[in-house]
């Protein structure tokens, strides 16, 4: 999956990034580049099981989850 | 200069309508009924009486601060630092909600229809028709709503109408059985889904008449709330409450079990059809509030360009988190009730709050 996301994030770079960088449009393309990092870091983090944001929140809410959804 | 998106009172309505529907019928039926039992559709009906109070105060903040959805008045109540560290929360919650919906109908999918394929075709497939669809604008998914929506409710009156001869009313007998607690644990459960519908903040501003925000909202979650309390009621009527509360999806067991003149029509692949295309609109209307709420607190001038960006970070949380059905249903149960009570309810009433008490104004 990681393979496939380096891909399509090469993909969204060419066809959005490159013309807010042609535009001069600076702060669109660092935005741009930023969440695609991090959507690079997400799939990189589940490849070498690191756990995940979402997992880690649900390590702390899942005990008052459980308590009060009974 | 980017044309201004407007939308229509009737497709506010029926994009709210659509957006708790479709939450609520693929993710929370078991859910609640395995929670609260035959009580179920009464914990709907005091889940539908809070979010209608929310709403007043939803309106009335999109009315104090006109042309502002949430994550701008934010930053006007509580100044820039402060402000947009609240307004992240917003985006964060509707790129979480759209994951799990949309992991939600993957797993859907591939238990009931398609077995064989992969999760990640599956998602691919809905995150491309997500992301073609919002590269159109929001006004395109608007009208897509609008002519999705009604077919979606007829389906489920229709459903009702059929299924009526099935229904046996004495196994939602006796009401109230375990107490009161039930029912409010059930309610907050349902109204933290419900609640998503505090999409309403960010249509008022891009609405032809933000003065109607309240009544869309209150006929919206009506009929999401009608929906949802009959279908649970029929469910626990027609499989009896421990069989339904065991089920991934009553709803569609539900149609399953439709027959006309003693003959199994087998209408799931039709309902499915439509369930599943309204859920990927609504994983749509959250992205899209993602993807603005996100460009709006870095100061962007447009939101067109973090659609695929935002979209792809909504496909890789589905990818990587909620691994079985037994997760996304602990997640839906245990942890995103939480989550959603603090963003939609606790968020709002400390804006609403912090805007009477140091007088801010839009």
């Amino acid at each position: 999956m990681f393979l496939m996301l380096i891909i399509i994030s090469v993909i969204i770079i060419l066809v959005e990034g490159l013309p807010l960088a042609r535009k001069k449009q600076r702060k669109e393309f660092y935005t741009l580049i930023s969440l695609l990092t991090i959507a690079l870091t997400l799939g990189l983090v589940q490849q070498i099981g690191i756990p995940t944001p979402i997992e880690l929140l649900e390590d702390l809410l899942y005990p008052f989850g459980k308590a009060i959804f009974r | 200069m980017l044309k201004k998106e407007i939308i229509s009172t009737n497709q506010f309505v029926w994009m709210l309508f659509m957006i708790i529907t479709s939450i609520t019928v693929l993710e929370i039926p078991g859910l609640l009924i395995h929670s609260v039992g035959r009580d179920a559709w009464l914990a709907v009906m005091l889940a539908w009486f809070f979010d209608v109070l929310l709403a007043i105060v939803y309106a009335y903040m999109g009315l104090r601060f006109p042309g502002q959805n949430f994550i701008q008045y934010s930053v006007t109540i509580l100044g820039k630092p402060f402000g947009r560290v609240l307004g992240l929360m917003f985006p964060l919650f509707f790129l979480l909600a759209a994951s799990n919906l949309m992991k939600a109908i993957g797993i859907l999918l591939s238990t009931m229809i398609l077995p064989k394929t992969p999760m990640i075709v599956i998602l691919t497939l809905g995150y491309l028709l997500i992301a073609y669809a919002l590269k159109k604008g929001i006004e395109v998914v608007a009208r897509v709503s609008e002519i999705l929506s009604p077919i979606y409710l007829i389906s489920f009156i229709l459903l009702f109408i059929t299924i009526i001869p099935s229904v046996k009313m004495d196994s939602l007998k006796p009401q109230l059985a375990e107490g009161f607690y039930p029912i409010i644990s059930g309610s907050l459960l349902i109204w933290s889904f419900i609640g998503i519908c505090i999409m309403m903040a960010m249509y008022i501003p891009i609405s032809n008449s933000p003065s109607d925000g309240f009544k869309a909202k209150f006929i919206a979650v009506s009929l999401g709330a009608f929906v949802i309390s009959i279908l649970v009621t029929f469910s626990i009527g027609v499989f009896g409450s421990e069989q339904a509360g065991n089920m991934i999806n009553p709803g569609l067991q539900l149609v399953r079990v439709v027959s006309i003149r003693n003959i199994n029509v087998r209408l799931d692949a039709i309902w499915f059809i439509i369930a599943i295309g309204a859920g990927i609109l609504t994983s749509a209307n959250l992205i899209w509030a993602s993807s603005l709420g996100i460009s709006q607190i870095v100061g962007l001038s447009t939101h067109k360009a973090m659609i695929y960006p935002v979209t792809l970070l909504a496909f890789v949380i589905s990818m990587t988190s909620f691994h079985s059905s037994r997760e996304l249903l602990n997640f839906s149960l245990y942890v995103f009730p939480l989550i959603g009570v603090f963003v939609e309810i606790g968020l709002e009433m400390f804006l609403f709050i912090m805007a009477l008490f140091l007088k801010k104004r839009g």
